[in-house]
């Protein structure tokens, strides 16, 4: 027992010992200050045993440390939410090929994908295109830039355009204007209409974009109300300019041939088929000349036509020389009987019995 | 094919009727031999007025320019309560001379319509040109469409719907002879046919006498006078 004992107590120290000869180096304070700040190289002197190239290891490493050192950044200005910042203000105010003009890209990539889609269907559908504007939710734009002077230095020759102020997240604040040829016609009431129309559609949604959709959708529907509305309204002024026309010509007595047709700019296929009424009218004139010529040769032809039967060589009957062809007999004293009944000739003994 | 006395069926080619032995000299007996100088357009009854009948004369020409084998007329009569309308369309068909006609178009293509006003019967009979052509059957839908204008007394209506119809029908007929003529080739003796036919109809109006004439002429004559006299 005592012995066992023994042995243990000698195997416990030795382990210890060991353990304390094979323990790891300890970093000094000042050694671990250096590392951190980049001065020396963990494992340098044990790695390289040349001491000229630890000594140039060192200097160049102290030099690098040195450089990579980052420049004094200048401090940001502060981000004002209110505010539209200036190095944007130049791309809102110019001519832009797009529909949807973001320059702020306050949209994903996929959104403004999105609402640029949409924005290309309708112009591709309609005359009447929309120009988006986006800005942040309480941006303000300075005073000088207004949506009439867009309006008025960038689309005043243009066709007519819907110019939409949209600030994002914030519908109440959007803005509508129509620039380019004939927009003085759109009166402000409809405007207006329109405009709260879109802003109530757009309110329904929680999302900034999914407002922004609900913005165009709407706008897009009033748009085409107007345009339907306006191409009647220049439909019916055309109409009134070639009936006046043609009272003139026909009181001057110049004829017809003077009168000029009153264009008409406007989308809607009714106005199309209005404006183009007298070609159609002459179209299908002509078309039913063509068949009544048609027609009349074809019965011209048929009338001239002849008609030939093959001469057969036939045995006389009955001893008759040209004929001996006995067709139906037919009576016509009975105006109650059918002229069915007789069908089947009978001899005229037979009858009479 | 009919015989038009005991309207039993007879042979194409039948020298006289197996049935009855009618033979066309028979009525010779009771209507003439000689050759009757006729116009296409015969109102003997006097059932058309003189516009109708240049309105009739008029669609005549039409049928006559669409088949120039051909030709139809009208012969409007009141015959006897016992005349045979069959058999009298047949001998005026095969003794008829039309002096409106050119020589060209012998009777074997003729087309007749009798009207008999006395018995109000209507009947039609035609030559061996048109045999292989025109049936009983298409002569009876002809004259059945007909039928409610001759009921009417409205024989210029009729006789210019059984014109137009029976030129409908020829003109199916044409057409589908000419086919089958392409098909089939030409009937034997095609060319002899109309020849023969031509100088057949010139020797016989040549070797008809004034006499017979007379004859026939005298017993219209006699005919007009009795049905003056009935009541």
């Amino acid at each position: 027992m005592k012995v066992s004992f023994f042995r243990w107590l000698l195997l416990l120290l030795l382990v210890s010992h060991s353990a304390r000869a094979e323990s790891l180096p300890q970093w000094s304070d000042e050694d671990r200050a250096r590392l951190l700040r980049g001065e020396i190289i963990a494992g340098t002197d044990i790695l390289v045993e040349d001491k000229r190239v630890i000594a140039s290891l060192r200097l160049g490493l102290e030099s690098e440390v040195l450089r990579s050192l980052p420049p004094e950044l200048e401090p940001e200005p502060e981000y004002d939410p209110k505010v539209v910042p200036s190095e944007f203000l130049p791309l809102y105010f110019t001519s832009s090929e797009s529909y949807l003009i973001d320059p702020q890209q306050l949209l994903s990539n996929q959104e403004a994908l999105d609402r640029l889609g949409f924005l290309n269907y309708h112009a591709d559908d309609s005359e009447l295109k929309i120009r988006m504007y986006l800005f942040d939710s309480e941006q303000n734009l300075p005073a000088t830039y207004t949506i009439e002077k867009l309006c008025e230095d960038h689309y005043a020759d243009a066709p007519l355009t819907a110019i939409v102020f949209c600030f994002l997240g914030n519908p109440e604040r959007s803005q509508l204007a129509f620039a380019g040829q004939g927009a003085a016609d759109v009166i402000a009431l409809d405007r207006r209409k329109m405009l709260e129309s879109a802003m109530i559609k757009s309110m329904e949604k929680s999302d900034p974009a999914m407002q922004l959709e609900s913005f165009i959708v709407q706008l897009s529907i009033s748009l085409y109300w107007l345009e339907a509305e306006r191409a009647e309204t220049l439909a019916a002024l055309a109409a009134e300019g070639s009936r006046a026309l043609a009272g003139k010509a026909w009181t001057s007595g110049n004829g017809a041939g003077k009168a000029e047709v009153v264009p008409v700019i406007d989308a809607g296929g009714l106005s199309v088929l209005k404006s183009n009424m007298h070609w159609i009218i002459l179209g299908l004139l002509g078309l039913l000349c063509l068949m009544a010529g048609c027609v009349f040769g074809w019965v011209m032809w048929s009338r001239s036509r002849r008609y030939h039967f093959p001469v057969v060589e036939t045995p006389e009957r009955l001893g008759a020389s040209y004929a001996a062809g006995v067709g139906a007999v037919i009576a016509f004293h009975k105006k109650l009987g059918s002229p069915s009944s007789q069908r089947n000739q009978v001899p005229d003994y037979l009858k009479r019995v | 094919m009919r015989c038009p006395r005991c309207v039993q069926t007879i042979h194409r080619s039948a020298a006289q009727c197996p049935h009855c032995g009618f033979v066309l000299s028979d009525l010779d007996d009771l209507y003439g031999s000689g050759e009757v100088r006729l116009r296409r357009l015969s109102d003997m009854a006097g059932a058309l007025r003189l516009k109708e009948r240049q309105k009739l004369e008029r669609l005549l020409d039409e049928f006559q320019t669409s088949f120039p084998q051909l030709f139809f007329s009208v012969y409007y009569g009141a015959l006897e309560d016992r005349a045979n309308i069959r058999q009298f369309g047949l001998w005026l068909l095969n003794h008829a001379a039309y002096e409106d006609l050119d020589i060209s178009r012998p009777n074997d293509g003729g087309i007749l319509l009798l009207v008999d006003l006395n018995t109000k019967v209507a009947s039609i009979s035609f030559g061996y040109m048109l045999d292989s052509f025109l049936t009983e059957e298409d002569t009876f839908n002809i004259l059945a469409k007909a039928h409610p204008h001759l009921l009417q007394g409205n024989h210029l209506k009729a006789a210019s719907v059984i014109v137009k119809q029976l030129s409908r029908v020829l003109r199916k007929k044409s057409r589908r002879a000419i086919l089958q003529q392409k098909i089939f080739g030409p009937p034997i003796n095609q060319s002899s046919g109309a020849v023969n036919a031509l100088e057949r109809i010139r020797s016989n109006r040549s070797n008809r006498s004034a006499a017979e004439q007379d004859n026939f002429k005298s017993i219209q004559t006699t005919r007009a006078v009795n049905k003056e006299k009935e009541p």
